[in-house]
């Protein structure tokens, strides 16, 4: 990727390391995330 | 009480719904039942009498509001019969949206059920495979259920079918599902056997991933979460997402049909019958069933391509349904879209990594 299109990204690159990292962490019962499963394919 | 949660798929329709998705799995069983009261009972007396604290049932068909507003008023009197003291009782709804009424939105906010709606874009992307069983396309319906919900303070997420047609549409689609103010997506390949019509490669899965990727960068919204691409990057921490396609194991995850018949999965059920609800004294007899103990031994072979590949603990090697071995689908084969994630893996750190490079600079 060129650095321009980088440039100002940084917020975004840790802001959605740290989502995935506290889906990963804590599995609250009120947390789609922890809950919805792949099951249904339509 | 154990601290672990058990999801049960339950299928009060079975397969039975009203529209005619052209990729269905299910379309050979579109017509049905529906559960009895009876069974409905045995089903969440049986589930919440087991030591959970996180209880959930994945309402799911076919279509499950074809089973009507009484059905569902009735399953939630049951839960508030049957729960335990501390038990956290979760409802998730899987629905096409177009059966959606003011009465059962209500009721789902009322019971703070997660709802996540069946769309696959704009409309003549959408309808592309999503047809009434007179062949229309569905879109309107679905929008005006997504209204409905919305008025009743529910916020859906959104699975997005990817079929060989939809292909090409992977940054129309995403753009306009956030358009919609959809946050939460998750991309759902169709895999039904690697010769059908419908059907997408590993490959082809991966390209469309990749765009969505490229295309969520450059919007640069972490509030928009994608489902697909949160499993990769959990990778990168070094771990998986709750998936039950990355978790190594299905076993905490069961299906229930209108008779009352146990399944692993809708998948699955042709191979593993773990027996019926109204038969068995409680829900955990299933697991000394012969079926429960052989489906275990699935998650004890480990294929040779695994055995040696670094992403095997995150990855469990995928679904069991979605596995393939000499080109056809076989529990004992390597996942199909295992290239795919390895790819995409490689792509997202590749990016990520110059990103935080060039943060330090």
């Amino acid at each position: 990727m060129e650095e321009k299109e980088i440039k100002g990204k940084e917020a975004f690159v840790h802001a959605v390391i740290s989502n995935v990292k506290e889906e990963t962490e804590n599995m609250k019962p009120d947390d789609w995330r922890a809950l919805l499963h792949n099951w249904i394919r339509c | 009480m154990s601290e672990h949660w058990f999801s049960i798929q339950l299928k009060p329709v079975g397969n039975m719904c009203n529209l005619r998705c052209k990729y269905c799995y299910a379309r050979p069983h579109a017509s049905g039942e529906v559960m009895s009261y009876d069974v409905l009972e045995q089903v969440i007396k049986k589930t919440l009498q087991q030591d959970y604290l996180y209880p959930t049932f994945s309402w799911h068909g076919g279509e499950p509001t074809l089973a009507g507003y009484d059905f569902f008023y009735q399953a939630m009197l049951l839960i508030e019969k049957y729960k335990r003291p501390n038990q956290v009782v979760r409802n998730l709804i899987q629905t096409n949206a177009t059966r959606i009424t003011p009465q059962l939105a209500k009721l789902f906010k009322k019971y703070n059920f997660i709802v996540s709606i069946s769309l696959d874009g704009p409309e003549h992307i959408h309808g592309i495979n999503r047809i009434t069983r007179e062949g229309n396309n569905s879109f309107s319906q679905v929008m005006d259920g997504i209204k409905i919900l919305r008025q009743y303070g529910i916020e859906p997420s959104v699975i997005c079918t990817v079929s060989r047609e939809t292909l090409p549409f992977a940054a129309e689609v995403f753009h306009f599902l956030i358009s919609q103010g959809f946050k939460k997506i998750k991309y759902s390949p169709v895999f039904d056997s690697t010769r059908d019509e419908f059907s997408i490669t590993s490959d082809e899965w991966y390209r469309y991933l990749k765009t969505v990727f490229y295309e969520w960068f450059k919007v640069g919204d972490a509030t928009i979460q994608i489902r697909d691409l949160n499993e990769v990057i959990a990778w990168l921490l070094k771990r998986s997402i709750n998936l039950c396609s990355c978790n190594r194991t299905c076993l905490h995850w069961v299906s229930i049909d209108p008779k009352g018949e146990i399944y692993p999965c809708e998948y699955l059920r042709e191979k593993y019958y773990y027996g019926n609800i109204t038969q068995i004294e409680e829900l955990r007899d299933i697991y000394y069933t012969s079926s429960y103990q052989e489906f275990k031994k699935i998650y004890e072979t480990v294929p040779l391509k695994c055995r040696h590949c670094e992403f095997f603990k995150v990855c469990g090697n995928g679904c069991p349904a979605t596995r393939v071995r000499d080109g056809k689908i076989s529990l004992d084969g390597v996942y199909a879209f295992c290239e795919q994630r390895r790819k995409l893996f490689y792509e997202i750190e590749k990016v990520f990594k110059s990103v935080i490079k060039n943060e330090r600079r």
